[in-house]
């Protein structure tokens, strides 16, 4: 099989991610636009802070909530999901009775779950921000702030580009919190925006060996109907956003869980040879030897295993096929979610692309990157 | 289909006789265990476990936030983020871990006691087995009566139980007012009757919601907020029973990613709700759509599907609503009625628990033999 032959949506925003990087830190690190959203001395005083969204983009709040809090020097940040925190969080516990902030973050800011996390969040007496590449939305109206992504025009279906510029987004609104905190200086903020679109940018020599290993695999894995995607800590919420690609390009079952919890549950499941499994594993992540345990367990049961990880280890059993990424520089490591995405979500295009199988249930193509809403 | 031999279905019914037995039980062996004095102390409080006993954790979260308000800061991580990602201070003595782990051989809920004595934490193993690993790596060893089962069922009800005992008890020594457990006796009573009272007729409406399920390929449960992790039990003992995958989703994200699990024809949808809580639109909405999509669709709820919204002639099970007040207790029941699907599903398939006997070689299930480390 010709690998250009399934050329997807997926394949064409991966490419665009060196680039998209350096533009996105540009945009998002802008001082003069974080100094306009709001004054610092009110930036500083914050005390408590909830990320939330939608899909990828709760995603984007869970992969980056730990940076957010280390950057900012606020440890009482959230990522409740959209309908846990509207439906079910009291206005004590928004707020927590401090400086609180609600962000809530969606590509479009067009949902109306965006505007009602907005709407709970004032009621509470929390100052609500809305993240987005679109200032004219109804969430963009019901934000007391509005931070915009200024996200470049190219294809985003599904969101790869929105989710990445998101956490962008994130990163950056934390790096400026800390410094006006005082906890990070001028020098420092421009330093991590310079690391930020480095680090994803040095992906344009290896994007190519990626890509290829992840078509053959997922020629192999095109007929298969269920997948679990393995993660921890930040990247248990890349997981999550492998996930939601895997179900929107191919339509399959697919969950995420962590490395323990998928040794108590998953790891159950019957017929394991025709469960296609990733699991993230970083050698700077705390709970490395666990997640090799369990890759290493899942493929003794049989199932078919992607490793995704910046390490190379003897451990690894043979059967496993091993995506390796550049690592991180040191001190950078809670960037790793700004690119751990990438094999699993191109697994997810190319499994269906492979199967012949058009996106969103068939109602976009991705050769002509048209929506057909007539189906289905 | 005659169903004779299902033991998760029989699990579930023997809660029947269990539950006060294991509520006395509980109290009497928590009170006095810590002296009072730590007790009155202890602001901050650390859940955790694996697979079931992490998500009784999750389930407890209400009923220490109803006994504890804001004096206390309550968490159930996951025992992977409890163990390695989150921060503890050098010491915190005034910090409790409850560990739980029904049978005490987990390597992992070892280590997070190990964490928490190397942080200056008080813990305390909540285990049925006083001579466990687990037990013996706990300052404190907090019992249950419930012995494990597998698939863990009763001692998933028993470890829930005693949590909530434990914060009520908390509660008592820290206000100084003695009639929280006596209180919770009496609410427990009144809704574990109510509910049992109904058991026959649940168990009914699920044996003919899993006829109807028969040709799926897999399922889905949609919840929100403490009822997620009912949602999550409920997958774990499909996992368990069937070796079926059963995904778990929020009814707002259903609409943006589930829904597209295709074909739709082959999922089995269960939708668990209480009706007056303010979800209950997004339910009726994700319900409605999951049945356009021909989707079979099953309401667990308290009222009927027309009188929560939905139209559409959806599968129902009536489970009992909870007082308000009480409404954690809610969260011991909730599961029953998607667990015994589960247990119908693993009868039609004529599936084996747990799948084959490759499954408990050490050098793959790694539970027990994992490596510990220490942070």
């Amino acid at each position: 099989m010709n690998r250009q032959d399934y050329y997807n949506t997926v394949t064409l925003q991966v490419n665009s991610l060196p680039e998209l990087a350096v533009i996105q830190a540009e945009n998002c690190f802008s001082t003069a636009k974080l100094d306009a959203i709001l004054p610092r001395e009110q930036f500083a005083a914050l005390e408590r802070v909830v990320l939330t969204g939608c899909g990828d983009s709760y995603s984007a709040a869970g992969a980056m909530r730990a940076a957010f809090a280390a950057l900012s020097g606020i440890s009482a940040t959230f990522a409740p999901d959209p309908m846990d925190y509207t439906a079910f969080w009291t206005n004590q516990k928004i707020t927590g009775g401090r400086a609180a902030l609600t962000v809530a973050i969606s590509a479009s800011g067009s949902s109306e779950r965006i505007v009602k996390i907005l709407e709970c969040s004032k009621d509470a007496g929390a100052r609500t921000m809305l993240i987005s590449n679109n200032p004219e939305s109804k969430g963009a109206k019901a934000a007391e702030l509005f931070y915009a992504t200024e996200t470049p025009e190219l294809c985003n279906t599904p969101g790869l580009r929105s989710y990445f510029a998101n956490m962008v987004a994130i990163v950056a609104l934390g790096t400026h919190i800390g410094r006006c905190k005082g906890l990070l200086s001028d020098d420092r903020f421009e330093e991590i925006k310079r690391v930020t679109g480095a680090y994803v940018s040095s992906y344009r020599e290896c994007l190519e060996e990626i890509d290829d290993l992840v078509f053959n695999l997922s020629v192999k894995w095109r007929d298969f109907t269920r997948f679990d995607i393995v993660g921890d800590g930040p990247d248990y919420f890349t997981a999550q956003f492998v996930e939601e690609k895997f179900i929107e390009c191919a339509g399959t079952q697919c969950s995420h869980t962590d490395a323990e919890d998928w040794c108590h549950i998953p790891f159950f499941l019957k017929e394991p040879q025709t469960i296609g499994t990733i699991f993230h594993a970083f050698r700077s992540q705390p709970d490395y030897n666990r997640v090799l345990e369990s890759a290493n367990s899942a493929a003794a049961l049989g199932r078919p295993v992607l490793l995704v990880t910046d390490n190379v280890s003897s451990l690894t059993d043979e059967r496993i096929t091993v995506c390796r990424l550049p690592a991180p520089p040191e001190g950078y490591e809670w960037l790793l979610p700004l690119v751990s995405f990438i094999p699993g979500s191109l697994a997810g295009g190319y499994t269906a692309a492979v199967a012949e199988k058009l996106f969103f249930g068939g109602r976009y193509d991705y050769r002509t990157q048209k929506w057909n809403m007539s189906f289905g | 289909m005659e169903y004779t031999e299902n033991k998760l279905r029989n699990l579930c019914r023997s809660l029947d006789d269990q539950a006060i037995t294991q509520f006395d039980f509980a109290l009497a062996h928590f009170r006095g265990l810590l002296p009072d004095e730590k007790l009155r102390r202890i602001d901050r409080i650390i859940l955790s476990g694996c697979g079931d006993s992490y998500l009784a954790c999750v389930e407890a979260l209400q009923a220490f936030s109803f006994y504890l308000g804001d004096g206390c800061q309550v968490m159930a991580p996951g025992i992977i983020e409890a163990t390695r990602y989150l921060p503890l201070e050098e010491q915190e003595p005034n910090t409790l871990i409850v560990a739980v782990s029904a049978g005490g051989g987990s390597a992992r809920v070892v280590e997070l006691l190990e964490r928490g004595k190397k942080h200056g934490c008080m813990t305390v193993a909540l285990t049925h087995n006083a001579e466990s690993r687990v037990a013996k790596a706990a300052d404190y060893i907090y019992l249950t009566k419930i012995a494990p089962d597998a698939p863990g069922l009763g001692s998933y009800y028993a470890s829930m139980l005693s949590l909530l005992i434990l914060a009520a008890v908390l509660s008592e020594v820290r206000s100084g007012d003695t009639k929280a457990c006596t209180e919770l006796l009496e609410a427990l009573l009144e809704y574990h009757v109510l509910f049992m009272r109904r058991f026959d007729r649940i168990d009914e409406d699920c044996q003919a919601a899993a006829e109807e399920m028969k040709s799926a390929k897999g399922f889905e449960v949609i919840a929100d907020g403490p009822q997620f992790a009912c949602a999550e039990f409920v997958s774990a003992k499909f996992a368990e029973a069937s070796g079926d995958k059963c995904t778990v989703i929020d009814s707002e994200n259903f609409f943006h990613v589930n829904n597209m699990i295709a074909p739709e024809l082959a999922y089995g949808t269960m939708l668990l709700a209480w009706s007056d809580e303010a979800n209950i639109g997004r339910i009726a909405d994700a319900a409605m759509f999951a049945y356009s999509k021909g989707r079979y669709v099953f309401l667990i709820c308290d009222k009927e599907p027309s009188e929560v919204g939905i139209s559409a002639p959806v599968g129902f099970c009536r489970i009992p609503l909870p007082r308000e007040d009480y409404r954690f207790l809610g969260l011991l029941y909730a599961y029953i009625p998607g667990t015994l699907l589960a247990s119908y599903r693993a009868v039609q398939q004529g599936s084996a628990y747990f799948g084959t006997a490759e499954k408990v070689d050490p050098s793959v299930f790694t539970i027990a033999t994992s490596e510990i480390i220490v942070i």
